[in-house]
Order: structure tokens, then sequence, then C-alpha cells
């Protein structure tokens, strides 16, 4: 009790002072420190799943989006004044009322899916709650977020314009012997996540994101990694979307409805979407992380 | 046989508090020290030597074997990141220092 209240005050003490810092340094590394503080959270609520994607996802890819990113916005953008009009204060008054009335008219007796879920659990293919409702019962608002991932993958290249500032690049034996012995371990560890998920905690997004920082890894230490021309990638980017798609088409052709599997192939099929879609996301999130890096040769035929 | 276990788990809180403080102190000492090797050399005490305390601490407590192998393994990975970083960092400094 007395952590779960450190917590929220942290939280909420990390928020506003990452809304208002003028220092957009201190601002991402102070974001990075809060996504971090709300896996603890989730892991505290007995959410591991999420606690995890948070984690990887939200604090260490998002907080390095933001770092790349941080060098091409101009120098006087940290001096941005902080303006408390009464408009200002108006509008997050009455967002903030609404808000305030929405926690207060919840139901104070919630209805759990739990049960309908733990019936159904044996037709779905896998053993995990979580990952029955986001690849089976719910297998649609998964395959939109991954689409959504694409959107703002394509959104990104075209905003890229490639003017860089120099920075300070890492060389050295001891950052390439370090990332050649850690990234195989890396790679383990995200295919381990990922084939857990069907019975435990963890995922296509989780290992993803751990796929896609051994990618980077590897780029940060100037090793040979992956090569964006080849058509092989680029069709591994589509490939989660695509394969989502195309399982949830024949799905609608075996009349399991769209987005739906027979019982009996539910696993198979889950386990293929899976590892697609984690190899898939894995390569969305490295290359949008990269793109925004410096020095990045990736001109496009 | 069930004083030992009592004893080791007693042992293991004690491991644990000692890694506490040395976490405390190495925050500390990243907060007041004013050189940036100075903090490093904070962290790094913190880093190693408060994470080996407290993962000790968790061993003598895990429940099998392969909870223990676990932990151990989390903290040579803790102990080769930060050692990379802790490098990266001083590198990052020692070509700023000559750029000056």
């Amino acid at each position: 009790m007395v952590l779960d209240g450190i917590l929220v005050l942290l939280i909420l003490a990390m928020a506003w002072r990452c809304v208002r810092t003028t220092d957009l340094f201190e601002a991402i590394i102070v974001f990075v420190g809060l996504g971090m503080m709300i896996a603890l959270v989730w892991t505290r609520l007995q959410a591991p799943d999420v606690a995890l994607a948070e984690a990887a996802i939200g604090a260490g890819l998002a907080g390095a989006l933001l770092l790349a990113n941080l060098r091409q916005l101009p120098e006087d953008s940290s001096a941005v004044r902080w303006r408390s009009s009464w408009l200002w204060w108006s509008l997050w008054g009455i967002l903030g009322l609404a808000l305030g009335f929405a926690v207060v008219s919840i139901q104070t007796t919630p209805v759990s899916l739990m049960p309908l879920v733990q019936a159904h659990l044996p037709e779905s293919g896998v053993t995990h709650p979580v990952t029955a409702v986001l690849l089976n019962f719910r297998a649609l608002d998964t395959a939109l977020e991954l689409a959504v991932l694409l959107w703002a993958w394509m959104a990104q290249r075209h905003l890229f314009e490639g003017n860089f500032k120099a920075f300070h690049s890492l060389q050295g034996g001891v950052l390439k012997t370090t990332v050649k012995m850690l990234f195989p371990l890396v790679v383990l560890i995200a295919v381990y996540l990922l084939w857990r998920g069907s019975s435990s905690p963890g995922g296509a997004f989780q290992s993803g994101a751990v796929l896609a920082a051994a990618w980077l890894m590897l780029w940060l230490a100037q090793l040979p990694g992956l090569n964006w021309q080849r058509l092989s990638l680029k069709v591994g980017l589509l490939g989660g979307v695509m394969v989502f798609f195309w399982v949830g088409l024949l799905g609608l052709f075996q009349g399991a409805g769209f987005m739906g599997y027979p019982a009996d192939q539910a696993g198979g099929w889950i386990l293929l979407i899976e590892s697609v879609a984690a190899l898939s996301i894995g390569l969305l999130l490295a290359s949008m992380v990269l793109v925004s890096m410096p020095n990045f040769q990736e001109q496009s035929p | 046989m069930n004083w030992l276990e009592a004893g080791l788990s007693w042992f293991g809180i004690g491991l644990i508090s000692l890694g506490v403080v040395f976490f405390i102190a190495g925050s500390v000492g990243l907060l007041r020290f004013g050189e940036s090797v100075n903090r490093l050399h904070a962290l790094t005490k913190a880093d190693s030597m408060g994470l080996g305390l407290v993962v000790i601490g968790l061993v003598l407590q895990a429940p099998g074997i392969a909870v223990g192998l676990k932990l151990m393994i989390i903290w040579t990975l803790g102990l080769l990141s930060a050692s990379l970083v802790s490098h990266l960092i001083g590198q990052s400094l020692c070509s700023q220092r000559r750029d000056d």
C-alpha cells in the first residue's frame, strides 16, 4: 500500500516534470523513467504482459526514437516559454472535470469477463488467457494495432528529410566484442518470449521489441546488420499485417467468421501469425529508430 | 534443518539490505558529485556491488535451483551492460575533452 502510494506520487511528479521542463533532453529522460514506473505499476496490478510491453516499447524504444529525433529539432525549441492563459486552464480544467466524472461514475461492481474467457480457453489453441484474447477472441484489434504501426512507419518515411547534424560516433573494440557476444543471446530471448506467449506472459509485441533492440545494437556497433534494400526485408516489414489478414480471410471461407479459426487448427495459425508478426514488429521498430539516426545510408531507389 | 533454512534466509535479508545501502550511496554520489567521471564511479559501485549483493541475497531465498541460476544470469548481464555503458560514457567524455 505504501509502495503503491509512492509509485502513484512519483508518476504524477514525473509526468508534471516531463511536461513542465523547458529542457527537451531532460523531458525525454524523465519520459523514459516515467515509462519504467508505469511498467512497475502494471506489475503491481498483476498484468505482466502489459508491463513487459510498456518497458520494452513505451520506455525503451520510444525513448530511443525521441533521443534520435532530438538532434533534428532546432536549437531554440529548448526555450519554449511556459504560458498559462485562462483559456489553457479552462480547457484542461473541463477535461479534468470530465475525467473525474468518468472515474466517479465507473460501476463499483466490475463485470469480469474472466469466466467467459476461461470457459472458451480450450477452443482457443493456447493456454494463456491474455494470448487467447489477443490472438483469437479479439484478433481483429491486434491486427489493427499492427496496421497502425505500419501506418506510422510509412508516415515517418515521408516526413523524413535527411538533414542531420554531426554527432559523436561510438567506436571501439569493447563495444563490438560485447555486442557480438550479446546479439545471439538477445535473439534467443526474443524467440523465448514469443514461444512462452502461448502459455504465460509474453508474445509478439514484446518479442518484436527485443528483436528491434538487437538490430539497433548491431547498427550502433557498426557491425554488418540488415540490408534494408533487400526485397525480403521489405516483404518482412509488411508480413505481419498480410499474414494476419490472409489467415483471417481463410477463416471466413472455412465458416469460422473473419479472423476466426477452426478450434482444432487455432494453435498452429496463432503460432504462425505471432512469429511473422514478431519479425514484422521488430523490423518496423528498428527501421523507425534507424531512419531518424544520422549517417544511416538508406537511399530507397 | 529448520534453523539452517531460517539462518540462510536471515543472511539473505542482511545481504539485500547491504546491497540497498550500496544503491543509496551510489545514488547520492550520482546526485552530489560534480565531475561526470566521479559520478560514473559512484554509479558503478551501485550497479556492480549493490546489484550483486541483492542477487546473492535473493538466490539464498530462491525456491529452486533454476530460479537461482536465472538470477545469476541476470546479474552477469547487468554487470556486462553496466561496464559497457560506463566504457561508452567514459569514451564520450574523453573525446569531448580532446575537442575542447
